[in-house]
């Protein structure tokens, strides 16, 4: 504006000077000088537009000089609009001002000069009048004005670039004006505030979109910002959408001469992203902070940056500590190439995952760690630094070790026990196997055979089993299973036991099943065989007429066949619940008691004859007989006994003993008689003289003698058989039996001479009368067979806990063959010696029993042609 | 006591053997009666009031040892000494449980019997 004042002023002087000076007086010349010399383009044209004269200025201007009287309206050759667009010189605001005889002033154009180039220029023309009033031109300045354009240009486009930056940056913008409370705002602060852009919101339905919360703190700021002049503050804003927009407001005040603040001036940012980013910060932080793992944070020179809590924890070095100081000493000597690598890696933008070293703790010590590293990046993506986890795995490292030595020991394991291994892949049904696990399914291992390979040795019959199991296995986790397989050429049959454990991932998927095959055939066979032997022996068992049972080694009975309940009637809880003893007669209850207890304890065989009481309640006679089974070491393991029916037998051996009792009585009787009288004919005839009939009456009398003997031994037999031989026991001496028997045998056997030696004098609790009848009988053994020679010693003794009694002769002596049968029932040596002794075998029988119910022992030492040993133990014990 | 005063009663059902035992107590000078049957028994010992009774296990009709505890049970003739003899397995124990004093088995030595009688005149155990 003040341009164009100036240019009034210059005009109106030029004007002044034209109409005063001009075309009237003489001064022209002066006038001339001073318009040349004028530093503004001047030119005047002629009422038809000829150019008539310029100044200096001018041609500076224009870069030309036109040619006066025949160039017309400007000075340039072509001018153009500011738009660029051409103005033709007709239509020139000169052109225009004459044509229309209206002045066109304040025209911007831009002229071009000769060499092209363009100058914005002011166009003001001037009609020129002579002093008659009549129209003589146009005088016209041209104000270069490109400067002032350009820096309009340039504080436009400054305008243009603030407010591009200013909605680059987000922010919206707003003025207040505090006298008036009225409000001008950006569309990006009504953006930011939720309105639309053409809302026209008033300042208060401004305030009224902020969440009640944060009201009070924009009161509080702008009270604040009336004092310092600056104004901040942070609010939210509910959005119509749901969900909150946090804004920060920034802004001046504006105070007068007066210091009375007129107005504020602010931006407001949408700052939701950052504040949601400062949180995210916020929790990432705690996270680091309270993480298990160490995170440490470095720079690539290997300087820390962050440290955490874990990381004072499991390093021993705190954060204070440790910021700014280099990670290498945390890194043993020894691993210092380790750092390099990782570094190296990190630089070319890799990672490093669960890599397990060692670092070195504040202590010195060395501490087992997992270490993952990340390259830490900048914004551009330029790798800066890394972050490291670090986990202390000493504890793991430990677990490793003691799995690793387990592992070893099951491998040990494994081995000793031929065992194969095997590991499928279940995603991939790849299998791995061990060398023993091929061997046991008769698989070529150069083969190579895969999972399908392996599948077909499975038996037909086995399949369903093995799927069963599977299943089984992959719900609890863990496989057993027996099943069959078919190998070899020959496709053998073998059994195997798999065992093996399912692995999955965090899904609880199924990935990988690892396990065990053990060759169990033989033991599946032997399994088989003692099944099958003992359903044999069952049925067997069960099939007897016998009465079958087995017993503990402590002599419970606890198994009877079935014939024992057939038999007995009563069941088998009747027998579990109240014994089998019920079934035995109760006259034979306590010897049964006694006998079985003592063959349990001896483990002797238990040998007896017992009634049991029939289901209808009879009792029959059984013979019992129960054998002790023993181990390799000899040590019983249980007792298997039977009872057979002896009832018939027992009857008919009964009549036989009573008949045989009876015909010994019957016998005897004659025998008294004939015994008597013969003695009272000796006693008659004994100071006689008729040795004939002295003699004869000896005869029939040691015949008599003879005959009652073997009548005794046919009693004892009997008695024997049925049982009946009841022993007497007494307290008796030894020595003192062996002299009553020796003086009560000498005299009836003069041929012979008895020799008594003992050793020790001992007493005896047995049966004195069988006792001496065994060694009557080998003293009449020893007589009998030795009848070349007349020597009979007798020796008495202690050997061990026994007493022991031996006749030795001189006698003919007994081959060792017959040693062993001598003490056998009616046992009687072949040959022409068996009508020279009669009756041998069975006194012996009868000497035998009597010394095994006394739980002695009889024993003979004999070599043919010289002579035998007969002895007799009896056990001290019972004395 | 002289033995002409000794009455010993011998009861046996065999003749032979009555016959046989009474010629050997003769040898000793004993007064010998004899019975062959077990009848009225108890009446017969108390009349005869013998100083010993011989007598067999088996007897005809009666048992040796019933006969040997009504002795034994019968107060008017239980003191007198009863020797049994029997050709009977384990006479000797059922003869003795019955109450008898002395037992000599079947067949016997002269001198034995006689020896056994003696003691059991003169009252003496064995």
């Amino acid at each position: 504006m003040k341009l164009n004042a100036g240019n009034d002023v210059i005009q109106t002087s030029v004007q002044s000077s034209i109409v005063g000076a001009g075309f009237v007086n003489g001064n022209e010349k002066f006038y001339n000088d001073l318009i040349d010399n004028l530093p503004i383009a001047i030119y005047v044209c002629d009422k038809n537009g000829y150019i008539q004269s310029y100044n200096k200025a001018a041609i500076e201007l224009w870069q030309r000089e036109p040619e006066i009287g025949k160039e017309r309206w400007d000075g340039a050759t072509k001018i153009f609009n500011v738009d660029g667009s051409i103005i033709p010189l007709e239509e020139s605001s000169v052109a225009q001002t004459l044509k229309e005889g209206k002045v066109v002033t304040g025209k911007e154009m831009f002229i071009e000069r000769p060499d092209q180039s363009r100058v914005c220029v002011l166009t003001n023309p001037q009609l020129l009048y002579d002093v008659e009033g009549e129209l003589k031109g146009v005088i016209n300045t041209l104000l270069d004005i490109t400067e002032i354009r350009r820096s309009q240009e340039v504080i436009q486009e400054n305008e243009e670039k603030l407010r591009v930056a200013i909605n680059a940056t987000g922010l919206g913008t707003f003025e207040i004006n505090l006298l008036t409370d009225e409000i001008e705002y950006s569309d990006r602060y009504l953006e930011i505030y939720g309105f639309d852009k053409n809302d026209r919101p008033t300042r208060r339905e401004v305030i009224d979109t902020l969440h009640p919360n944060d009201k009070i703190k924009r009161l509080d700021s702008f009270e604040e910002a009336l004092n310092s002049g600056w104004l901040e503050y942070k609010a939210r804003v509910p959005l119509k959408s749901g969900g909150i927009r946090w804004i920060k407001v920034k802004g001046k005040v504006i105070f007068d001469a007066n210091n009375k603040p007129i107005k504020t001036l602010g931006t407001v940012a949408d700052i939701t992203e950052t504040k949601i980013a400062e949180e995210k910060l916020a929790k990432l932080a705690a996270v680091v902070q309270s993480s298990e793992d160490a995170i440490i944070g470095k720079r690539l020179d290997g300087t820390i940056t962050s440290w955490n809590d874990a990381a004072e924890r499991i390093f021993g070095y705190t954060e204070s500590e440790m910021l700014g100081d280099s990670i290498y000493k945390l890194i043993p000597e020894d691993r210092i190439d380790e750092e390099k690598n990782i570094i190296e890696k990190i630089t070319k933008g890799e990672r490093v995952h669960h890599f397990e070293t060692k670092r070195v703790r504040k202590d010195k010590s060395e501490v087992d760690i997992s270490l993952s590293v990340s390259p830490i990046k900048d914004p551009q993506g330029k790798i800066i630094g890394a972050s490291k986890i670090a986990r202390d795995i000493t504890e793991q490292k430990k677990i490793e070790n003691i799995v690793s030595e387990n592992e070893h020991r099951l491998n040990m394991a494994v081995q000793a026990a031929e065992m194969g291994t095997w590991e499928l892949d279940m995603l991939t049904d790849e299998v791995r196997y061990s060398k023993r696990y091929l061997e046991i399914l008769e698989l070529d291992p150069l083969k190579k055979p895969d999972h399908n390979e392996i599948l077909k040795v499975i038996h037909p019959d086995d399949k369903e089993i093995r799927m069963r199991a599977l299943k089984v296995a992959l719900d609890t986790g863990i496989l057993d299973l027996e099943m069959r397989i078919k190998v070899g050429e020959n496709k053998t049959t073998k059994w195997i036991r798999s065992r093996g454990k399912v692995f999955y991932d965090a899904d609880r998927k199924p990935i990988k099943m690892m396990g065990t095959i053990l060759d169990i055939t033989r033991q599946k066979t032997i399994f088989e065989t003692l099944r099958t032997s003992e359903e044999k022996f069952r049925l067997l068992a069960n099939s007897m007429p016998q009465l079958v049972w087995t017993s503990d080694t402590k002599g419970n009975l606890n198994y009877f066949n079935q014939s024992v309940y057939d038999y007995s009637g009563i069941t088998q809880e009747q027998i579990e619940k109240d014994g089998w003893l019920q079934i035995v007669h109760p006259d034979d209850r306590e010897e049964n008691i006694h006998k079985w207890q003592h063959a349990i304890e001896t483990g002797k065989d238990f040998l007896f004859e017992h009634r049991f009481r029939k289901h209808n309640g009879e009792y029959r006679w059984q013979l019992s007989r129960a054998i002790p089974q023993r181990d390799d070491e000899g040590a019983i393991q249980m007792w298997v006994g039977t009872s057979t029916d002896i009832h018939e037998i027992k009857e008919n051996e009964q009549q036989k003993d009573l008949f045989i009792s009876m015909a010994s009585h019957e016998l005897k009787t004659p025998i008294t008689s004939i015994k008597g009288y013969v003695q009272i004919l000796m006693k008659m005839h004994q100071n006689g003289n008729d040795d004939f009939l002295k003699t004869s009456l000896i005869t029939v009398d040691k015949q008599i003698g003879i005959l009652t003997n073997l009548i005794g031994d046919l009693l004892d037999l009997s008695k024997i058989k049925s049982g009946n031989l009841q022993l007497n026991k007494e307290e008796f001496c030894l020595n003192e039996m062996v002299n009553e028997v020796v003086n009560d045998i000498q005299p009836t056997e003069p041929g012979h001479t008895f020799v008594f030696t003992s050793e020790k004098e001992c007493y005896l609790f047995a049966d004195k009368g069988r006792i001496g009848q065994v060694l009557i009988n080998f003293l009449t053994n020893a007589i009998k067979y030795s009848p070349n020679s007349t020597l009979i010693k007798i020796s008495s003794g202690v050997v061990d806990d026994y007493a022991v009694v031996s006749v030795e002769d001189s006698g003919i002596g007994i081959n060792k063959a017959d040693q062993k049968k001598i003490f056998n029932r009616f046992y009687r040596v072949e040959g022409k010696d068996e009508k020279t002794f009669p009756g041998f075998g069975i006194g012996l029988f009868i000497a035998s029993e009597i010394i095994q119910r006394h739980e002695g022992k009889i024993e003979v030492k004999s070599e043919p042609g010289k002579g035998s040993i007969f002895s007799f133990y009896l056990p001290l014990e019972n004395t | 006591m002289n033995r002409e005063d000794t009455h010993i009663l011998i009861i046996d059902d065999n003749e032979d053997i009555l016959v046989m035992l009474k010629a050997m107590l003769q040898f000793k000078d004993y007064k010998v009666t004899i019975k062959d049957n077990a009848h009225q028994i108890e009446n017969f010992i108390q009349q005869a009031n013998p100083d010993v009774i011989l007598m067999d296990m088996l007897l005809s009709g009666a048992n040796g040892t019933e006969i040997c505890k009504q002795i034994k049970e019968n107060p008017a003739i239980a003191s007198i000494p009863v020797v049994m003899i029997s050709a009977m397995p384990q006479a000797e124990k059922k003869c003795l449980d019955a109450g008898a004093d002395y037992f000599v088995g079947k067949p016997f030595e002269m001198d034995n019997m006689l020896d056994t009688v003696e003691m059991a005149v003169n009252g003496i155990t064995e």
